[in-house]
């Protein structure tokens, strides 16, 4: 990994440019959350970069103006972050806290586990990939030469071999199919909305070492559902899955993270294909 | 008779004072931070104040980063509804008003470039790019007000590697290691000239650390 080469402590310059890319910021954003010397440096190079940006000031056409005011007239706004981290569903099993013994609020996940959270009270970065605007995905892929032929199968963790069965029959037969296709054209992805459901084809992906895995999502906007882990196969494994989708999905996506899967997509996809509205 | 003295409303030793008259405070401007404020209560009167405020410098730095007009269009459209929406969570302790919006914008920009292009066009893209053309745009942009004139003298004071890696990284929206490329210099070497000159900016303009 080239970052190793580099001292952490010397990201603040490239970070505050936008500088850095991907594959570097979040470990560079996990340094200087533990720095606080690195945050404070890194805020005045922010407080910087802005006057470099001022210096380029132009007058927008009056129609940009008419155009915000209409969007904002009918977006909702983020509730305010309550003490460090977002206020959270209750998930997962109740964890004693020392200092929070009458309360009954679940206690906030680490704040890896919400990236709107933990970068919503400090200053707002680059989105990873599956939080910019749907239309702008596909393009995003990773450029990842693939093998072809090495049998993939699904680790059937997340939804029940009979609702499979079920969404996959019904996409088949769906007079409303459409087949999407990443823009390298490693996959497939027949999307059929009468079924709220899509069948992804996952042949043809390559193989990943033994600590790695596939992971399909589906984006709603902002956020990435974790549909299910893709590990490689047996002979006879089924070589597409159904994904449940629902109003208001914007796109599927493959990527490529640690065995045991992620919250969130870790790295950039593989391919990925948007739904059309 | 003489008439009766009028009270003199101010008692002896209190010397009169002279009023002057203030603004009201409706037509005070109010501070960016104010406005941030006001805008995350779900206010639109102070989000379309704050617009007002800003929408030149979201607008030029975007256009400055994407190129095309229709693009930095939508880029600041996304920009201020991100602004809108996010507004609740803007912390004046971790910088200011200014500074959260142009990272906003900044960041968006950025994204929207590196997105539009497949790895291929950008390499190629990187490879036709001049170098100096750039760096002339910067400079004649930097042409009045007494900011713009501060930013112009600060970044003559930087040396010529620093200059060209922050203007290539900032307004043209490289990454560092493009940026290598461009200046055929270490990626070491950006990094710590992307550093350093920074440092050397932020004192040359006063901005507090």
């Amino acid at each position: 990994m080239t970052s190793m080469m580099f001292d952490p402590h010397l990201n603040t310059g490239a970070l505050a440019l936008d500088a850095l890319p991907d594959d570097e910021v979040t470990e560079a954003i996990a340094h200087i959350e533990g720095c606080e010397s690195c945050a404070a440096e890194l805020a005045g190079f922010l407080e910087t970069a802005a006057l470099l940006g001022s210096v380029a000031s132009e007058v927008p056409p009056t129609s940009l103006r008419r155009a915000v005011l209409a969007a904002i007239a009918i977006t909702p706004q983020l509730p305010p972050v309550v003490g460090q981290h977002e206020r959270h569903d209750h998930q997962g099993p109740r964890h004693a806290q020392p200092d929070d013994g009458i309360s009954d609020t679940t206690p906030p996940p680490p704040p890896a586990a919400d990236a709107d959270a933990s970068t919503g009270t400090v200053l707002p970065f680059r989105r990873p990939w599956y939080r910019r605007p749907a239309a702008f995905i596909a393009a995003a892929v990773a450029a990842v030469v693939i093998s072809g032929g090495v049998v993939v199968a699904i680790n059937r963790t997340s939804s029940p071999p009979d609702q499979q069965v079920a969404l996959e029959q019904c996409v088949q037969q769906a007079g409303d199919a459409q087949v999407l296709e990443p823009a390298d054209a490693q996959g497939e992805v027949r999307y059929a909305p009468s079924c709220s459901a899509a069948l992804v084809d996952v042949s043809g992906l390559r193989d990943l070492p033994a600590d790695r895995t596939y992971q399909l999502w589906v984006l709603a906007g902002n956020d990435a559902r974790s549909v299910t882990l893709l590990n490689l196969a047996a002979d006879g494994q089924p070589q597409v899955w159904a994904a449940p989708t629902q109003a208001g999905d914007t796109a599927i996506g493959i990527t490529e993270e640690p065995a045991t899967g992620s919250p969130q997509p870790t790295s950039k996809p593989i391919w990925a294909v948007t739904l059309p509205a | 008779m003489p008439p009766p003295e009028s009270p003199d409303p101010y008692p002896q030793g209190h010397p009169r004072r002279t009023l002057t008259p203030v603004p009201d405070p409706a037509d005070q401007p109010a501070s960016p931070e104010q406005l941030l404020g006001l805008t995350a209560l779900g206010q639109e009167h102070a989000f379309e104040q704050l617009y007002d405020a800003f929408a030149a410098r979201v607008f030029g730095l975007a256009r400055r980063i994407v190129r095309d007009p229709s693009q930095a269009e939508e880029v600041a459209q996304e920009v201020f509804l991100e602004i809108w929406r996010r507004a609740s969570r803007f912390d004046p302790a971790k910088g200011s008003a200014t500074s959260w919006i142009m990272t906003v914008t900044h960041a968006r920009a950025v994204d929207r470039v590196r997105s539009a292009q497949s790895a291929t066009d950008r390499e190629t893209k990187v490879a036709q790019a001049s170098v100096e053309r750039d760096i002339d745009t910067v400079v004649e942009a930097v042409e009045s007000g007494l900011e713009r004139r501060a930013v112009q003298r600060c970044l003559g004071t930087l040396t010529e590697l620093q200059r060209e890696s922050i203007t290539l990284a900032y307004y043209s929206g490289y990454t560092y290691r493009e940026v290598a490329e461009l200046l055929t210099a270490p990626l070491p070497t950006i990094k710590t000239r992307l550093r350093d000159g920074l440092i050397r900016l932020r004192d040359c303009l006063g901005v507090g650390a």
